[in-house]
């Protein structure tokens, strides 16, 4: 389970996340969405430690991460991928995969879990190929199978269904089923696409410049009048 | 080896072909080194003995540079710190009252076996290197880079001003001469092993990651500073043994091999070869041994008959900027970019 109690993170005088309250359960998929510029990879980053926060706490399973460096983090469970892919180009992709899979113990169960994964995301018969071999479909692939190879406790999915053709986000919907019922961990999504994320997740929240403008299911989140003015009527309009 | 032998010892794919390419290259070198034992001159084995400690060097570059993808320039001086610790330690007494007279901390007082020098070196270039380690590991790219160039220029100055220790630009002698040819083509066999399974290590590969992609592997866990100083001593540990390989054969050291001049050769030789693979580091040495032999033969100017060459002095410098230039330009990853020797012959076939 992870907890933000009042994350915050400020860039001069800009808070590009504002006091966030956010508790994203166990086994539960939790969308984050909000308009461009509203602090959604922001959010992630202060998770990942790849940014410090300027105040709030995060705790996963109850232990805080403050202060953590992001290795440190990541080999405590917390796994994520990149919007901008941040794969290794010049090793394989099983290489790709096994630098997160050494970052945690390795027992058969990891072992188990990565080939599954692999097999399930079309991974195993490409795992000699240098990674920039692949195409951009199968790099965004790699990097959740990578992020999965770190048995992690939450797992963070940075637009995983950008640039994907209906077909393929359909897809997206049952791999985010498989992993969940694969490898049991809480998992939070940022996407533009509302389809796949209503399709997607247990419970959405919603941010607006940095802040919280609302948490719920999905249908009660496409009824709220504050989200449907600054985010959902945009996108109808 | 035979394929069941290598499944028994639990080794992955990466780590199997790991093998074979150091055995590949292995063999080339030892061939090499046969071949001048048996047809070649003194004055040739004296010219491939010092192309073998460059290769040492080299490969001890390629573990840090090549692995972490940060340059480093001041791989000579712990060439030089390697070579001087152990021609300290190896001297005869005798020599030394002559030799270093005023040598302070009763350094001109003792004298070791040659493995217990050399193992005093290793260790004592080792721990410098993890002292400042923990600070170049810590800069990325053109910081890290500058603080190696003026660890060169430090440790040259102490070298040449401590002349009660070092003798600074005159010769350090009396070191006995103890290795030959055969010597160093066990040592750069173990050395191309060590560097080549470095590479294929869980450690190599997760300090690869880092140098592709230093954000993506510290969110995969990847702890980069410590891995960059594992690499960063594994690579200064080696840098000894080649100075310790140099002294124990030449007999006599000086301040002047240990700067610029041999950094830019050794860099030269590497960015040829591609820093990015052991193989590179290999084939950069060779062709750059063997074109620099021609350049210096140019360079005094051969008759050929109809037509006489004038001396040209300064002729090597010129050719090493021109490789370094060249492979910049036309082929920034080096001849083999990230190919090593094996995948030359089974690239297709798993």
């Amino acid at each position: 389970m992870l907890e933000l109690e009042g994350l915050t993170k400020n860039f001069g005088g800009v808070k590009a996340v504002n006091a966030v309250n956010l508790t994203v359960k166990a086994g539960e998929v939790h969308g984050l969405i909000g308009p461009n510029g509203a602090g959604k990879t922001t959010l992630i980053n202060l998770v990942s430690g790849l940014l410090k926060a300027t105040s709030g706490t995060i705790r996963l399973d109850g232990q805080p991460l403050n202060g953590l460096s992001a290795d440190r983090r990541a080999r405590l469970g917390v796994g994520r991928t990149f919007q901008n892919l941040r794969i290794f180009p010049n090793l394989t992709v099983g290489q790709n995969i096994d630098v997160a899979r050494s970052s945690v113990t390795d027992d058969d169960g990891a072992q188990a879990l990565v080939e599954a994964a692999m097999e399930r995301f079309d991974l195993t018969a490409k795992r000699s190929l240098p990674a920039d071999e692949l195409s951009y479909g199968h790099m965004r692939r790699l990097e959740i199978v990578r992020a999965l190879a770190l048995r992690p406790k939450i797992l963070m999915l940075d637009e995983p269904a950008a640039g994907m053709n209906p077909a393929e986000t359909e897809d997206l919907v049952a791999a985010l089923a498989w992993i969940r019922e694969r490898h049991p961990c809480s998992i939070l999504v940022i996407d533009h696409d509302l389809k796949f994320i209503m399709t997607a997740c247990d419970r959405i929240t919603v941010l607006h410049m940095g802040a919280v403008l609302a948490t719920g299911l999905p249908e009660d989140i496409t009824k709220s009048p504050e989200v449907i003015a600054a985010y959902l009527g945009q996108a109808a309009a | 080896m035979s394929r069941p032998l290598l499944n028994a010892l639990h080794l992955n794919s990466g780590q199997r072909s790991g093998l074979v390419g150091a055995a590949l290259l292995s063999a080339i070198l030892v061939l090499i080194g046969l071949m001048v034992m048996w047809f070649g001159e003194r004055y040739h084995l004296r010219i491939v003995y010092s192309a073998y400690v460059n290769l040492l060097v080299v490969l001890g570059l390629q573990v840090f540079m090549g692995n972490a993808k940060i340059t480093n320039l001041s791989h000579s001086a712990f060439m030089g710190i390697g070579a001087y610790a152990a021609a300290i330690c190896v001297t005869p007494v005798q020599i030394k009252a002559m030799s270093l007279p005023n040598a302070p901390w009763g350094l001109n007082a003792f004298q070791l076996d040659p493995v217990t020098s050399a193992a005093i070196a290793i260790v004592v270039t080792g721990l410098i290197a993890l002292v400042v380690g923990l600070l170049i590991v810590r800069l990325s790219g053109i910081g890290a880079t500058i603080v190696t160039l003026a660890l060169l220029v430090i440790v040259h100055s102490i070298f040449l001003h401590r002349t009660d220790i070092f003798k600074g630009k005159q010769a350090f002698f009396g070191i006995p001469k103890i290795f030959d040819l055969t010597s160093i083509l066990i040592v750069t066999v173990i050395v191309i092993f060590v560097a080549r399974l470095f590479r294929e290590s869980r450690w190599g590969i997760r300090l690869r990651a880092s140098s592709d992609d230093e954000v993506g592997a510290r969110a995969m866990g990847v702890d980069v500073f410590r891995l960059r100083l594992v690499a960063w001593v594994l690579g200064a540990v080696i840098l000894a043994v080649a100075g310790i390989c140099y002294a124990y054969f030449l007999g006599t050291i000086s301040a002047r091999p240990f700067y610029f001049t041999h950094v830019f050769l050794t860099l030269a030789m590497l960015i040829l070869g591609g820093m990015r693979t052991v193989t590179g580091a290999v084939l950069g040495t060779i062709l750059i041994s063997f074109g620099l032999e021609g350049v210096r033969w140019i360079e005094t100017g051969p008759d050929f008959g109809l037509v006489d060459l004038p001396e040209l002095l300064g002729l090597s410098g010129i050719a090493l900027g021109v490789v370094i230039v060249a492979t910049m330009a036309l082929r920034p990853g080096g001849i083999m970019g990230n190919r090593e020797i094996e995948m030359l012959f089974s690239r297709r076939q798993d």
